[in-house]
């Protein structure tokens, strides 16, 4: 049985679309920002018409359905498509996005990935709200330090500001994303044998 | 000189993230560079209106002294998005293009794209491997 590869299923999806009509957002654009975690699936955000697109993805032999979602309960509508086992998500923008500033990301065979930038993104996550977007936002904060006013005043006005000073605050999360002390120390003392290695290898 | 957008329009462009009233007036102000203005007479019938049209939704926010009255919190919705977003590059158009260069680090960002694709592959592997000893469905 083949891998299960979401690099390879997120590249043939923007190779249907067309790489300017579909912005890669959710696990895969929070890895490409710094946060590596484990996700399932792969989402986009797209311009087109969620029908068009759809169609678009039948006739390259893509199964897709268009789900309604009940606005009431803060649903949106929204094409789920499976490739190669992998699910796909494609969504219309949730938030304002600015679509110019997404990041082209060539990968192999002249096909290319559009990723949302990393405001946008924490503006995304924020507007879903949900545990694990939150952990998202807090873990790409302290990968990114110089992002904590912004995102603060992010989850001001998505009124999550005190959820995410609690996980911004979370020791397990700060060890994940910084190290240990105990880790970083190892980390030093590692490189520091790895240096007299090589010295003492060349001086022989 | 005349303010360059209606109240409307700078506002569905200053709710990229939801706000209060007077949080929205400072933050056109601010983000135009103090060039647009906008008084509360404007403001307050232009969010009613973009309520009434579905671009906005309201939530009532935490009360903060103003009397114990919460902040009425304004929200894009889902045509209000659509609609923020054709207006702005309506804008772009008009002034001849966004101006924005980001400059992240591309290899990077493919290199932890590549990481993450692969340890979630693992992740996945391993999980139908733990279904198919316990005997479990996919």
């Amino acid at each position: 049985m083949r891998r299960t590869d979401l690099l390879r299923v997120a590249g043939r999806v923007a190779r249907i679309l067309g790489p300017e009509e579909c912005l890669l957002v959710g696990g895969l654009a929070v890895g490409s920002h710094g946060y590596v975690r484990a996700t399932r699936d792969v989402d986009f955000i797209v311009r087109a018409d969620l029908a068009a697109v759809r169609a678009r993805l039948l006739a390259n032999g893509i199964a897709a359905v268009l789900t309604r979602g009940d606005p009431l309960e803060g649903g949106f509508p929204c094409v789920k498509a499976m490739v190669d086992d992998v699910r796909v998500d494609l969504m219309p923008p949730l938030v304002p996005l600015t679509w110019e500033r997404a990041i082209t990301v060539p990968l192999s065979k002249g096909t290319s990935l559009r990723i949302v930038d990393l405001e946008d993104l924490l503006r995304l996550k924020l507007k879903a709200g949900g545990p694990r977007d939150l952990m998202d936002v807090a873990a790409l904060v302290l990968r990114h330090p110089l992002l904590e006013p912004t995102a603060r005043t992010l989850a001001l006005a998505f009124g999550l500001f005190d959820a995410l000073a609690r996980w911004l605050a979370d020791p397990r999360l700060k060890a994940e994303i910084q190290g240990t002390k105990g880790e970083r120390a190892l980390k030093r003392l590692a490189g520091k044998m790895r240096a007299r290695g090589q010295a003492s290898r060349r001086r022989r | 000189m005349e303010t360059p957008l209606s109240a409307k329009a700078a506002l569905l462009q200053a709710l990229a993230v939801p706000g209060y009233g007077l949080d929205l007036v400072k933050r056109v102000q601010r983000d135009s560079a103090g060039l647009i203005r906008l008084r509360p007479g404007s403001v307050y019938p232009a969010l009613r209106a973009m309520e009434q049209e579905g671009l906005v939704a309201v939530r009532p926010g935490q009360a903060d002294g103003r009397r114990g009255r919460p902040r009425r919190y304004y929200e894009l919705t889902l045509r209000g998005v659509q609609v923020a977003i054709a207006q702005r590059a309506a804008l772009l158009e008009l002034l001849g293009g966004p101006g924005v260069t980001a400059t992240p680090d591309v290899g990077e960002m493919r290199r932890q794209l590549e990481s993450c694709s692969s340890l979630s592959g693992s992740v996945v592997e391993l999980e139908r491997r733990v279904r198919d000893v316990m005997g479990l469905p996919r």
